[in-house]
């Protein structure tokens, strides 16, 4: 196995180019379980930690744009207060350790349907940029996904940064685990307000072959909310988010959990996040009023 | 006194520097290495086995099967008692399990190993294995009781007659998963052999059961075989018994002619090394309306392999720890094709839990607060020989008043499912924490040189609870010398033999054994000083002199008074050995666990907001060890109540969970902050020093309270475990 080592980003996209079956690495927490396990076996490693570049972060006005290879405690440390949904999001992940190591990029790269992070990248309107030396383009989150661990990178790209709006609302993240923390989620879910444009996104993780938004919840949610004077939620609406939010899970029986369990377990973290972001909602136009 | 006093670790700088050589950290010129390829299916045959490509692959030196695999001197008994099981791999083309070892790859280079041991092409006669308890409880049958005398039947006056007449009846069906140990260090051994002396390295509980089953295994004496194992990183039972793997890699070592290195993988420790049997349990309680127990009928079947028929889940406790005139246990296997079962944390715990459940539905039936029932059916003498007090092996009645105070247990307890907090159910419970403890015949020498330093050995282990630690602090006392005087060296067959670390005994058995070989060298040395005209102690009868802080001096007029170093500069050094106990004994251990849980009644996750354990396990040793020792085990009963559960695929026969992120072992924010207490007076019944078991003990206890405290929580009795989120919905 050959373990390429580029210091910018250009060397590393002309030897992804030259090497298309490179498998990137940064933190290496899903790609060195993996080979541990002997799941893969690449002809060569691309060593993305000396790429200075994406490790790093910049924001103007309305947007933050973060390397792929930026850290997952340097995220919740220097970003948190932008995008709160990714910060909780990633403090659920795995260990200090891991948090210390283990990327966003990471997690797009692998599209585990339980990756952490997918659900509020959905819910947040993030933008994939990626790059291979033919240029660059951008992914939406949306459209990011494709199957189980499958992503809409071609072979010759890089995960180069993710680009998302400032938070204008209030933002959660859920999960379920069979513990408290190092586990993978037994069903995730996440939800970003959008005062500015009168509407919500929503999205499921570990529920589904890809993370995915949750449509018709969000349509619920433009139709029930009112964002000029903002009352308190009936609980009679967020009992339908949460269930329309979990039928649009497919989630499948393993060791982790039973499908069913969840469904229900979606259909109550929906629920309850919706309730602390839209009373956070009301809370801050209260006080600004 | 040194001896209670929380003094740190004495291995705690080499093992956090890295200086401490584990049995897999060993450097060895020539050493190679050994790969397992485990079986794919869980019953049937090998029709053919294809090492062609493995053969041939760098770096490979040889390449194992059944067709070319080590004969040994001797086969395994029936029973698996010191041999963890009788099937020995390797022999023939039958597989058993599921993990069943079927080649061995030896290479240069570990990953050379690895990487040729995926080259082998098997297949297989497939048969339909069997994997369900429940499924096969029609031939569940009562085992033999083999060498270890376990216990499968026992009855006391007639528990079926008077359960038919008790005024309160309670029954209850509960079960329990399989689970497996997982310490963190993973199981090695490195077999080196000189001429025909073998040197193994080896992750192991009981140096002694290592070296005498591999010598009868390769048909060597004891003596040509050295068993080194000076630190473990836990075992909890893994690493108790003698399995294939460790005779098997000596063997090839010997065959080779090189030395080998064999580490298991997290995934092969879970077929390799035995694992906590499933079991399913009935349990009848029979009492008055006031809470007097009159009856236990208690009937449990768990599984053992195609193999071996063995339960190591004992259930004394159901008829030795409640005053009780009629008792009536029944414990039955049945045979499956996974892997022979072999103890876990500690044996009772299982049927502890369920006695500790269906004494909490008697509270409920009765209506008297689960700490008054349990005082009300107190047992003062062992109900299985009334004529026996329990004396100073028991002071259970003081566990209960010292956590019930920690806790602040109340005296009427809130209907279940009547307390809300933060949008969940709040719940308490408790249990009684009961575990047999047993010593035997430690040997401890100690050497004590010019300097005046003593150098203590013996070859016992310590698997990471403390015995380097508090064997020193015993020592230091019995000599009265300062702690850093005293060094003790463990973990070597050379040295003195000595107790394995099972069944919570080392403390009590080389503890003991260590006090006497430091009061022999005291007296050996005041005996000299006394008879030595340029000794200030000179013509003083020896009984008035004693010895503190490295000091000998008279009792009377400690003026006069020499240092140890000084007597033995003149005299040169001092040896003293001494063996404790003449025979086997047995003891018990005892406390009470209170627990606190919050249920969210949406998810049905629950979590665990207050955990307090009080025990008795006479005089402590070490405040810190023992407390340590009874925080694992309480995290472990945790882990036993709501999240470890060892997962097999139902037509495959395949262990699903075989690794750590899949078989859960509670993590640091699944725990609370728990609160200990120990009651701290000796039991000169249990050993001489008054110390009895920790270890076991407490990882009893906490299941049960836990269990009953989500009950309480939510008014719902799940009497499977673990309790995960799905069966509270």
């Amino acid at each position: 196995m050959e373990f390429l080592r580029p210091v910018s980003l250009g060397e590393a996209l002309e030897m992804k180019a030259a090497r298309p079956e490179a498998v990137p690495i940064a933190g290496g927490t899903d790609v060195m379980v993996e080979l541990n396990f002997d799941h893969r076996r690449p002809a060569a490693l691309l060593d993305l930690t000396r790429v200075a570049e994406l490790a790093e972060w910049s924001r103007d006005d309305s947007v933050v744009t973060f390397g792929a290879a930026l850290p997952y405690t340097r995220l919740i440390n220097e970003l948190g207060t932008d995008l709160p949904g990714l910060a909780i999001a990633s403090r659920t992940v795995g260990s200090p350790q891991i948090r210390n190591r283990g990327t966003v990029g990471g997690n797009l790269g692998a599209a585990s349907p339980a990756g952490d992070t997918h659900p509020v990248l959905l819910a947040s309107d993030a933008v994939v940029e990626v790059a291979s030396a033919r240029g660059t383009r951008s992914i939406p989150a949306s459209e990011f996904y494709l199957g189980v661990k499958r992503n809409a990178l071609e072979p010759d790209e890089l995960i180069t940064s993710i680009r998302l709006p400032k938070a204008t609302g209030p933002q959660q993240f859920a999960k379920v685990g069979t513990r408290n923390a190092m586990v993978i989620a037994v069903c995730s879910f996440a939800i970003s307000l959008h005062p500015n444009e009168s509407r919500a996104g929503a999205a499921i993780g570990s529920a589904a072959p890809t993370p995915r938004r949750v449509r018709q919840a969000e349509d619920f949610l433009t139709e029930v909310l009112d964002w000029e004077s903002p009352q308190a939620l009936p609980d009679s609406a967020k009992r339908r988010f949460g269930e329309l939010v979990a039928s649009a899970a497919e989630p499948i029986d393993d060791v982790r959990g039973s499908a069913a369990y969840r469904k229900h377990a979606l259909a109550v973290l929906a629920r309850r996040a919706l309730g602390w972001a839209w009373d956070a909602y009301r809370e801050g136009e209260r006080s600004c009023a | 006194m040194i001896i209670g006093k929380p003094l740190d670790r004495v291995d705690g700088p080499a093992k956090v520097t890295g200086a401490a050589k584990y049995a897999a950290d060993q450097h060895i010129p020539g050493l190679t290495h050994a790969v397992l390829v485990t079986s794919a299916i869980a019953r049937g045959k090998i029709i053919r086995i294809d090492t062609g490509q493995a053969a041939r692959s760098p770096g490979v030196l040889s390449v194992i099967t059944h067709h070319n695999g080590p004969r040994f001197a001797y086969q395994p008994p029936k029973h698996p008692w010191i041999y963890g099981q009788t099937h020995v791999p390797l022999q023939n083309d039958v597989i058993y399990h599921s993990g069943q070892i079927v080649a061995v790859v030896i290479a240069d280079t570990l990953e050379r190993a690895r990487y040729a041991a995926t080259l082998i092409q098997i297949d297989y006669a497939v048969e339909t294995p069997e994997i369900s308890v429940e499924a096969n409880l029609d031939k569940a049958f009562i085992p033999e009781r083999g060498p270890f005398n376990l216990r499968y039947e026992y009855r006391r006056g007639d528990a079926h007659g008077a359960l038919a007449t008790a005024p309160v009846r309670v029954s209850g069906r509960y079960r329990t998963s399989m689970q497996h140990h997982n310490p963190m260090e993973p199981t090695a051994t490195t077999a080196v052999w000189d001429g025909d002396h073998l040197t193994l390295y080896e992750t192991t509980q009981a140096l002694a059961f290592t070296r005498q089953k591999t010598a009868e295994m390769l048909g060597v004496d004891q003596k040509q075989v050295r068993v080194v194992s000076p630190y473990l990183g836990g075992g909890f039972g893994a690493k108790g018994y003698v399995w294939p793997h460790t005779f098997i890699t000596a063997a090839i070592a010997r065959s080779l002619g090189r030395p080998v290195k064999l580490v298991l993988t997290r995934a092969q420790s879970y077929t390799m090394h035995g694992h906590r049997a499933e079991t399913v349990q009935e349990l009848s309680v029979g009492a008055t309306r006031d809470g007097t127990i009159t009856a236990f009928v208690h009937s449990a079947v768990s599984q053992t392999s195609m193999l071996n028929e063995v339960s190591w889940e004992e259930m004394d406790a159901t008829t030795q720890l409640y005053a009780c005139p009629n008792a009536e246990l029944t414990r039955r296997v049945v045979r499956l094709n996974l892997g022979t079962p072999t103890p876990m944390r500690a044996p009772l715990s299982v049927g502890g839990y369920a006695l500790e459940s269906i004494m909490d539905e008697l509270s409920h039936a009765t209506g008297v607060n689960p700490l008054e029932l349990r005082l009300r059916n107190y047992s003062t003498h062992n109900p299985e020989n009334p004529s026996q007090p329990w004396g100073t092996g028991k002071f259970l009645r003081d566990c209960y008043e010292l956590g019930a105070k920690l806790f602040d247990w109340p005296h009427r307890l809130p209907r279940p499912r009547s307390t809300r907090r933060d949008g969940g159910w709040i719940g308490v419970g408790m249990a009684t924490a009961f575990h047999p403890t047993y010593v035997s015949a430690a040997t401890v020498s100690i050497r004590m040189d010019a300097d005046g330093k003593a150098l203590v050995r013996s070859a016992t282990q310590d698997i990471g609870t403390g015995t380097y630690t508090i064997v020193t602090q015993t020592v230091a006392d019995a000599l009265g010398v300062p702690a850093k005087s005293v060094r003790f060296e463990l973990g070597d067959t050379n040295f003195a033999p000595s107790a394995p670390s099972i069944g919570s005994r080392t403390a009590a058995s080389v503890g003991t054994a260590a006090h006497h070989a430091g009061s022999a060298l005291k007296d050996k040395v005041i005996a000299i000083a006394v008879a030595d005209h340029r000794s200030p102690l000179y013509g003083i009868p020896a009984a008035q002199v004693t010895a503190a802080d490295g000091q000998l001096f008279h009792r009377l007029d400690p003026r006069r008074r020499e240092t140890y170093a000084d007597v033995l500069r003149r005299h040169g050094p001092v040896d003293s050995e001494a063996v404790w106990p003449a025979a086997p004994g047995i003891s018990r251990s005892y406390g009470a666990v209170f627990a606190e849980v919050t249920v969210d009644d949406a998810t049905g996750e629950v979590r665990v907001t207050r955990l307090v354990g009080a025990f008795d396990i006479g005089r402590v040793l070490n405040a810190k060890t023992a407390r340590s020792q009874a925080i694992g085990g309480m995290i472990w009963g945790l882990g036993t109540a709501l999240t470890e559960h060892t997962i097999v695929d139902e037509h495959l026969g395949r262990i699903l969970t075989a690794n750590l992120s899949g078989y859960l072992v509670p993590v640091e924010a699944d725990v609370p902050d728990v609160d200990i207490a120990f009651v701290d007076k000796a039991d000169p019944a249990a050993s001489d020093i008054g110390a009895k078991g920790v270890g076991e003990l407490a990882s009893n206890g906490a299941t049960a309270a836990i269990a009953n405290a989500v009950c309480h929580a939510t008014g719902r009795r799940v009497r499977d475990l673990p309790i995960t989120p799905d069966k509270l919905l």
